[in-house]
Parts: structure tokens; C-alpha cells; sequence
């Protein structure tokens, strides 16, 4: 149990970070998005024998890159792109699946996730990744948060929004790929969307905002997976995710209230 | 010559939204552009501040490009529209000033900066409020003390009265003339109130897709585009002290 507690402390900076960033700049839609795109990648990394993750990566940063651009270009939300790439991804990872016969366990638990799938490599992976992703936030928490509040003005600053958003983006589709093994591919949305979305209505600054959302995030966490841990027939993501909308209908009513 | 606009072309989706504009801008000086919604206005603008390429024409300032220049400049955007502002993520009021400043130097030094223009224009007690919870006015001066914290040698106020109630527009406007006359900063109001244009205003220009420059608010009568730049069954009128108003209709 010890060893969840870790990992859902060490995980919960990246999410409550993301899903504060996510919320704000109201692009929910890109952690679903971005994960069911990743499974095109996760499904030619099987059948290629090559990491399914490190495939799954590259996809999902390369996708993340190519909707941004399209929405900056066309003038349209990332809505609209995602959902086709969402679909077109999906589509070649079952057409790819099937013609490779893998179809298993394997591609269960990319749907479904578990805490239970992290190996000792993963969980070092995952501390540098979120240590790199909580001090990057730290150093630029201003920019990025004038980057949603008015990016037009920093524009005239001379600073390079664009390339601000496509590394913000690529950031957004690492963290998910790495989040995939414990959450899995359906259940991601929820955990990225839901702490920051309880912090927006419970707080009143931003910088507050981003600590609720971490420390929401773990909550939500540890609690799922203690749940799970009691009571054995729980699956720990659909639990995590359970709690989490619970949490959220609190804190409206506590909004509602105020 | 601090501004030099130099003629500017631009075309969106095969219209041409602005046409051969040309004019310059000295220290001190102030330009009001009048036009009405997609006269333009927003675009040249944009094109001033390097946030849009024309398709032919070029902006010099102080003899260099924008970016060479290295000029101070304050820009204050749209209250209504507010292109590009996301107004639900909780920015204390503070910040937002603070993001004006262009060289951050030591944290007492930024503090009294900011408190210095927040007391000139009247929203100390708002200092640690998050802008999200702000009245439009408010939040207006939130927003022009960011364009002046730095004290701009350039100054581009996009609509500055859009929203406001009188006094709000009187205030603000007071506080532009007294920035321009004491740092000789040049200006650049636009707005599509030309009710708004005071007496002693030395230039205007009527902007619709082409420009026409008149030294003299009065001259605004003679303007070939004027009648673009109001609403149907409008008129404009001078006051006898010579200053343009809008009526609705002559009775």
C-alpha cells in the first residue's frame, strides 16, 4: 500500500498542474482526445514489438503538435480536430490489432489501466517526469497563467505563444501516455478534468487553484485505490474516477452555497 | 517622427479591408481614428503592433521596425470583446499590472510602480481583488494602468470607452491627456464614438478600409466616409464650441 501512496503523491503534481491548465484554457476534450489517439500508437508498438509506450508517445506528441497547429491555422477550436483524430486513431489501432491477431490482455489494460500495472522502471520514469513538470510550472507559473488570461499581450512582449502552446501541448500528451498505464485510455479524461475543475469553484486565485488541484487529484487517488484495496471486487481507475465525480457534485453544492 | 505608417494594404479572404493607409505620428501627439465596426480599425491596429503582416506597406518607428526599435508601447484592448482575454481564471489585480512592466527590477521597486498607477487611476483598494470579479469600468483601469505602468512612448487604446458610463469615459480620458502631456507619450484612440472626441483634438481620421486625416474636428463634416462611421438616422452636429456631436435625429 505504501508504495500506491507514492506513486499517487508523485502523480499528483503533474495531473493537478495539467488539469488547472486544462480547465482554464476549457480544452477538456484533448486528454480524451490525446488518449484515444495515443491507442493507434499503443496498437502499432505491439504489433512492431517495439515499447508500446515509446510508440504511443511519439504518436501522441506528433498528434498533439499536428491538432494545435490546425486549430491555430484554421481558426477553429481543437474540439473539432481531435475529434477526427480521435476516431481516424482509434480506427487504425483496432484495423492494426486485428490484422496483427493481438488482441488480449494487453490491449485490456490500456483501456482499463490499473496501479497495479507500474513496474519499478515506470515509477522512475514518473518521479523525473513530474519533478521536471512541477519545476518547469514553478519557474513559468506566471507566463503560462497571462498565456491563459490574455496570450495576446504577450505577444506584443515579444514572447512566442505559439511555440509556448505547442510545448505545452506536448507536455499534456506525455504526461498522458504515462498516465495510460494506470488510469487507462477511457478513464483518463476524468482524472485530468475533475481536480482542476473542483478547484476552480472551490477557490478564489489561481495559484490556490493549482494546489487544490494537486492535492484534489491525490485525494481522489488514494482514495480510490484504499477503496479498492478493501474492497477487492473495486477496479481502482473506475473507483478513482467515482470518487472524483463525487467530490465534484460537493463542491458545486459548496459553490452554490457561497 | 515617431510613427510612420507607410502604405499599408490588407486583404482577408480576397476583400480588402484596408487600402493604401498612410500617416505618421509625432511625440506628443495625439490620432483619433473613427470608423465604423469593420471599417478596419481592429486590423490596422494589429498590423501597428506586429500581430498581423500587411500584404503590402510598412510601419517604421522611430526609423527602424518594430521589433529594431525596441520602443515602450502601451496597448490597452477592446473592453467588450476583449480579443483574446480569458476572463475566468482568477488573476489578481496586482499581476495583471505587473505583467506591464518590461524590465522587472527589485520587488519593492515594481511594488511602488504599481501602486503609483493604481492610485492615479483610482483602484488601490482593488489591488488584491482577482480581475474576474470586476465591474467593466473596473476592470478597464485595470487594464490601461498595464498600458501605462511602463510609461509607453507609444500608446494604442483600442475602444477605451466602449461599456463605460460617462464619468468612467471623462476620467479615463482625463488621465490619457494628462499622461500625454506630461511624458509626450503619442498616441493612438480609436473609437467609433465621435461624440467622444474632444474640442481641442488636433487630428482625427475617419477609417473605412481607406483613410481620410483631418487636422480640425470640423473638418469631419467635409469626410467622404463619415456617414459610414455612424449609425442609420444619425447626424452629426458641432457644438458651438466646435466640437462634433451625434444626434439621432434633427428635430
Amino acid at each position: 500500500m505504501e508504495i500506491f501512496i507514492l506513486i499517487s503523491l508523485i502523480i499528483s503534481f503533474p495531473i493537478g498542474i495539467i488539469s488547472f491548465f486544462i480547465v482554464n484554457k476549457q480544452i477538456g476534450f484533448i486528454a480524451e482526445g490525446i488518449a484515444h489517439i495515443a491507442f493507434g500508437g499503443l496498437a502499432l508498438g505491439l504489433i512492431l514489438d517495439i515499447s508500446p509506450f515509446f510508440v504511443g508517445a511519439i504518436v501522441a506528441v506528433l498528434s498533439g503538435l499536428l491538432i494545435t497547429y490546425l486549430s491555430l491555422k484554421g481558426k477553429v477550436s481543437e474540439n473539432l480536430f481531435i475529434g477526427v483524430f480521435l476516431s481516424f486513431s482509434m480506427s487504425i489501432g483496432i484495423i492494426l490489432i486485428k490484422l496483427s491477431g493481438k488482441y488480449g490482455v494487453d490491449l485490456f489494460s490500456y483501456l482499463f489501466g490499473s496501479i497495479l500495472n507500474i513496474t519499478d522502471s515506470h515509477i522512475i520514469y514518473i518521479f523525473i517526469f513530474s519533478i521536471s513538470i512541477t519545476v518547469l510550472f514553478i519557474i513559468f507559473r506566471k507566463k503560462i497563467a497571462f498565456f491563459i488570461f490574455d496570450p495576446l499581450f504577450l505577444k506584443i512582449k515579444g514572447i512566442n505563444i505559439n511555440l509556448m502552446y505547442y510545448t505545452i501541448v506536448a507536455i499534456i500528451s506525455i504526461s498522458i501516455i504515462y498516465l495510460i498505464r494506470i488510469m487507462g485510455i477511457i478513464m483518463i479524461s476524468g482524472i485530468m478534468i475533475i481536480p482542476g475543475l473542483i478547484s476552480f469553484f472551490i477557490t478564489s486565485n489561481y495559484k490556490k487553484e493549482v494546489l487544490f488541484s494537486i492535492s484534489i487529484s491525490f485525494l481522489m487517488l488514494i482514495s480510490g485505490i484504499y477503496l479498492s484495496y478493501i474492497y477487492s471486487f473495486l477496479p481502482p481507475g473506475p473507483t478513482i474516477i467515482i470518487v472524483g465525480v463525487i467530490f465534484l457534485l460537493l463542491s458545486f453544492i459548496f459553490k452554490k452555497r457561497k | 517622427m515617431l510613427l510612420k505608417v507607410e502604405n499599408i494594404s490588407f486583404i482577408y479572404k480576397n476583400e480588402k479591408i484596408l487600402e493604401d493607409i498612410s500617416f505618421n505620428l509625432d511625440k506628443g501627439e495625439t490620432l483619433f481614428i473613427i470608423g465604423p465596426n469593420g471599417g478596419g480599425k481592429t486590423t490596422l491596429v494589429k498590423i501597428i503592433l506586429s500581430l498581423l503582416k500587411p500584404d503590402s506597406g510598412k510601419v517604421i518607428i522611430n526609423e527602424q521596425s518594430l521589433s529594431e526599435s525596441k520602443i515602450k508601447i502601451g496597448y490597452l484592448p477592446q473592453l467588450i470583446s476583449h480579443e483574446g482575454i480569458n476572463d475566468k481564471i482568477k488573476i489578481p489585480v496586482y499581476e495583471i499590472i505587473e505583467q506591464g512592466l518590461d524590465n522587472l527590477k527589485s520587488k519593492k521597486e515594481n511594488k511602488n510602480k504599481i501602486f503609483e498607477i493604481s492610485k492615479k487611476l483610482n483602484i488601490e483598494n482593488l489591488i488584491y481583488k482577482t480581475f474576474n470579479k470586476l465591474s467593466g469600468g473596473q476592470k478597464q483601469r485595470v487594464l490601461l494602468a498595464r498600458a501605462l505602468i511602463n510609461n509607453p512612448e507609444l500608446l494604442i487604446l483600442d475602444e477605451p470607452n466602449t461599456g463605460l458610463d460617462y464619468l468612467n469615459q471623462t476620467f479615463i480620458f482625463d488621465i490619457i491627456e494628462e499622461i500625454r502631456k506630461n511624458q509626450q507619450t503619442a498616441t493612438i484612440i480609436i473609437t467609433h464614438d465621435i461624440s467622444l472626441i474632444p474640442k481641442k483634438a488636433i487630428r482625427v481620421a475617419c477609417l473605412y478600409k481607406k483613410i481620410h486625416i483631418h487636422n480640425k474636428p470640423d473638418e469631419l463634416l467635409e469626410c467622404p466616409v463619415i456617414n459610414k462611421t455612424m449609425e442609420k438616422g444619425m447626424e452629426i452636429l458641432l457644438h458651438g464650441s466646435g466640437k462634433p456631436h451625434r444626434i439621432i435625429e434633427r428635430h
